[in-house]
């Protein structure tokens, strides 16, 4: 208890006081999410209509996948966070180093019908989103095509987005520098293809923008800020209707994910939790999301049931699909430390 | 023997014209009063002080130890693995250890799982050891798997197909190295020792954060601000001072206005004004002097000048109040006997006005080390100072060890720096003001 510095202890009393204040939740959900549109999405397609059949009450928080702040409450045992949205990388990260329940292999997932790669150990995939390359459609004469072209300084000047995260980042720089996109998580599983991932961005990085959170790219476009930026597809089509931006999508070499449910281990609403992902994969529940943010949904019974105006707005419609690129969890639950370190000192030199 | 209250005096010459009365026993008693009536008469003294006294105890001195102690604490090794650390001390080092310590060590791991401490073990070896984490666990998950628990080179065997790193002598090492509950290396490698090693021993390769060229960035930017904000500021104390009445209170006020904004407003508006289609790139572009936007946000050179805006007042004060001791007529006398304006400022006025000078200076470089807000909002990437590494070992990697030992450095170099000069600073204008 030496340890336990006054700071902890002042939190501790802080907790214990608001716990005091508020009503008890024991029958409640919590659900984190990504904030913005996507959590909006969410919102509207899986948690309200999910707290109205049960009669809960569903909270929400939001994270942008840091996952020492799931560490922490889990190494706590006070785990204060239900049901988790994740991208396969952070999922597949957190199972490995045991942070959550591994609810993949519960019969009821596995007869859900879901898309290759959406059922891991410990996630259920909700809904396929894609990193893709978003621009100011009047900054250039002729619009990039492909991600790789955010690399293209002659071409596309000025200043250029990115997320403040090696993943995505890494695998971009490599296919900008001529890496097949079947190829990349191979060159990047060996120090020679890192160092190589590295010496192309260390080729923009005077003019990168590093965002953090999903909602910052349409911003950060629309107030000129950046020219052209890596971004999630869904977040730029609802600037696009929601906002009247003006915004394009370069589709080749997207890089595609699966948003995914997962529960904490040790969270104190385990069988509600589990109940509330059974539901957002229920066909119908599962294509409602597409009508409130342009991402695909998992379920292979729920594609027909999505509206047609949507469709090619989705990282799955066959014109947005080539050269594309699944994000590998399994790669980055091996490597992710290491070179998230990397990418640190590496950023802050 | 009764004294008259604390009178030292007295008792002397008591002493003196009756030595063969007073017994040394005696003498311990005067001695033992007027030291009673000393204490006595300090801590009443001491008494309107206590309020401050108990403040700075529980929120400076507590905290600052606390920091302190848990930059040096360092315990998750001893703590998962107490008998394989005692057991490694015998061992030379060159060759593997013995299979009965293998055993040992997986034994301690198994128990570590059901204790809950194997992962505060694996991350701590993953910030010396690449892999760290991964060989750890790595090791926990494979003996769980069948195998034959008697046999010490069966756990040995079984470690080693866990991970090849088991068969190097890179993790020994470390584990050997960490017996108590307190170590130096979390101090080291806030102070920029490479202190990652590979399996084999051997220091790692691995890029990591360069902390030594964080600090020189941090005391870079801080020196900047500071020259910078004395050689504006200097000016505008100097007619601040010697200006009477309504201009100086009107110059003054506007010193003080930032102090009634927050900082968070004010740094907010640098990006409003600095921000690629800004107030200031707007005006620059409506005058004609730029075609193309000018990128001035998140940049070393966006950081200073917020910093500036920001520590002006801090520097100029100090300057105001000694600059208005300094005597006029000592200037009028220099430019009677023949001094030019800029020769009697500079041989009569200014020598007078550098404690002022220092202790604006002083303040506004020790605030300067710490900025945390200002160049996280402002700056790139490549401009945080240490006050950002700080909080995000604290908050985002949780690596408090290292959060705090970056801390304890920041503590004592600003004290290193801040104590000589705020003495000398002290000694010289003690005679002025």
């Amino acid at each position: 208890m030496l340890r336990a510095n006054p700071f902890k202890h002042s939190c501790l009393v802080g907790l214990v006081l608001s716990a005091a204040s508020l009503p008890a939740l024991a029958d409640g959900l919590t659900v984190v999410s990504w904030g913005g549109a996507l959590q909006e999405a969410q919102t509207k397609a899986f948690l309200d209509p999910y707290a109205k059949a049960k009669n809960i009450t569903v909270t929400q928080d939001t994270w942008s996948g840091e996952l020492a702040k799931l560490r922490a409450t889990v190494d706590s045992g006070n785990v204060a966070w239900d049901v988790i949205d994740v991208d396969p990388q952070t999922g597949a990260t957190a199972c490995d180093q045991g942070l959550l329940e591994k609810i993949g292999g519960d019969a009821g997932f596995k007869a859900a019908g879901l898309v290759d790669g959406a059922l891991t150990d410990c996630a259920v995939g909700t809904s396929v989103y894609a990193t893709v390359l978003a621009f100011q459609k009047q900054a250039f004469p002729t619009a990039p095509t492909k991600l790789a072209d955010i690399f293209d300084t002659t071409r596309f000047p000025g200043k250029r987005g990115f997320r403040k995260s090696p993943v995505d980042t890494l695998e971009v720089a490599l296919i900008a520098d001529g890496v097949a996109p079947s190829d990349v998580y191979k060159t990047l599983a060996t120090p020679a293809g890192v160092d190589q991932a590295f010496k192309k961005l260390d080729t923009i990085k005077k003019d990168i923008v590093w965002w953090e959170a999903g909602a910052q790219p349409p911003q950060l476009l629309k107030s000129g800020e950046v020219k052209l930026t890596l971004a999630w597809n869904g977040r730029i089509a609802d600037a696009n209707t929601k906002e009247n931006a003006d915004l394009g999508i370069a589709w080749t070499n997207q890089i595609r994910g699966f948003d995914m449910w997962v529960i904490p281990t040790g969270s104190k609403n385990l069988a509600t939790a589990k109940d509330f992902v059974a539901f957002s994969v229920k066909p119908d529940v599962n294509a409602a999301l597409s009508n409130h943010i342009a991402y695909g949904p998992t379920v292979k019974a729920a594609s027909d049931l999505v509206a047609k105006d949507v469709l090619p707005n989705l990282p799955s419609a066959p014109q947005n699909s080539e050269g594309a690129l699944a994000q590998d969890g399994s790669f980055w639950a091996k490597n992710g430390d290491a070179l998230n370190a990397r990418f640190s000192s590496w950023i802050s030199q | 023997m009764t004294l008259p209250y604390g009178d030292v005096g007295l008792v002397m010459t008591q002493t003196n014209t009756a030595p063969q009365v007073a017994s040394p026993a005696a003498h311990v008693v005067v001695r033992s009063t007027i030291r009673r009536d000393n204490n006595r008469r300090a801590v009443r003294a001491a008494l309107p002080a206590a309020p401050l006294m108990i403040f700075l105890l529980l929120f400076l001195v507590i905290p600052i130890g606390s920091i302190i102690h848990t930059a040096v604490s360092d315990r998750e090794i001893w703590k998962a693995l107490p008998l394989t650390t005692q057991a490694l001390q015998a061992w030379d080092g060159d060759d593997l250890p013995d299979a009965a310590v293998y055993m040992m060590l997986g034994q301690e791991l198994e128990a570590a799982g059901h204790a809950g401490s194997v992962r505060p073990l694996g991350r701590r070896m993953g910030y010396e050891l690449s892999r760290g984490a991964n060989i750890i666990l790595n090791a926990q998950r494979t003996l769980s798997e069948d195998f034959d628990r008697a046999a010490p080179e069966a756990w040995k065997a079984q470690l080693i197909k866990a991970d090849p790193a088991w068969g190097q002598s890179g993790v020994w090492s470390i584990i050997k190295h960490y017996n108590g509950r307190y170590s130096a290396f979390y101090l080291r490698w806030a102070t920029g020792f490479p202190v990652k090693i590979d399996a084999d021993g051997r220091l790692s390769q691995e890029t990591s954060y360069d902390f030594q060229s964080i600090y020189l960035r941090t005391i870079l930017i801080s020196l900047v601000v500071t020259g910078l904000t004395i050689v504006i500021g200097y000016p505008l104390a100097y007619v601040i001072a010697n200006s009477s009445g309504r201009t100086a209170a009107v110059l003054l006020f506007f010193i003080l206005l930032p102090f009634w904004t927050s900082l968070l407003v004010r740094t907010m508006s640098w990006i409003v004004f600095l921000q690629t289609n800004g107030v200031l790139n707007n005006a620059l572009a409506g005058t004609g002097l730029i075609s193309e936007p000018l990128s001035l946000l998140y940049t070393r050179m966006a950081t200073i000048v917020a910093m500036i805006q920001i520590q002006l007042p801090f520097t100029v004060l100090p300057m105001i109040s000694v600059m208005r001791a300094i005597p006029v007529n000592q200037v009028k006398a220099a430019r009677s006997l023949g001094a030019g304006p800029l020769l009697a400022h500079a041989t009569i006025f200014l020598p007078q006005a550098v404690p002022g000078i220092a202790a604006g200076g002083l303040l506004t470089f020790v605030l300067c080390l710490g900025f945390y807000l200002t160049p996280a909002l402002v700056g790139g990437p490549s401009d945080q100072m240490v006050s950002f590494f700080i909080a995000r070992f604290t908050n985002e990697d949780l690596n408090w060890g290292l959060a705090s030992a970056l801390s304890t450095v920041l503590i004592f170099g600003a004290g290193l720096v801040a104590l000589p000069l705020a003495r000398h600073v002290a000694r010289h204008s003690s005679d002025r003001i």
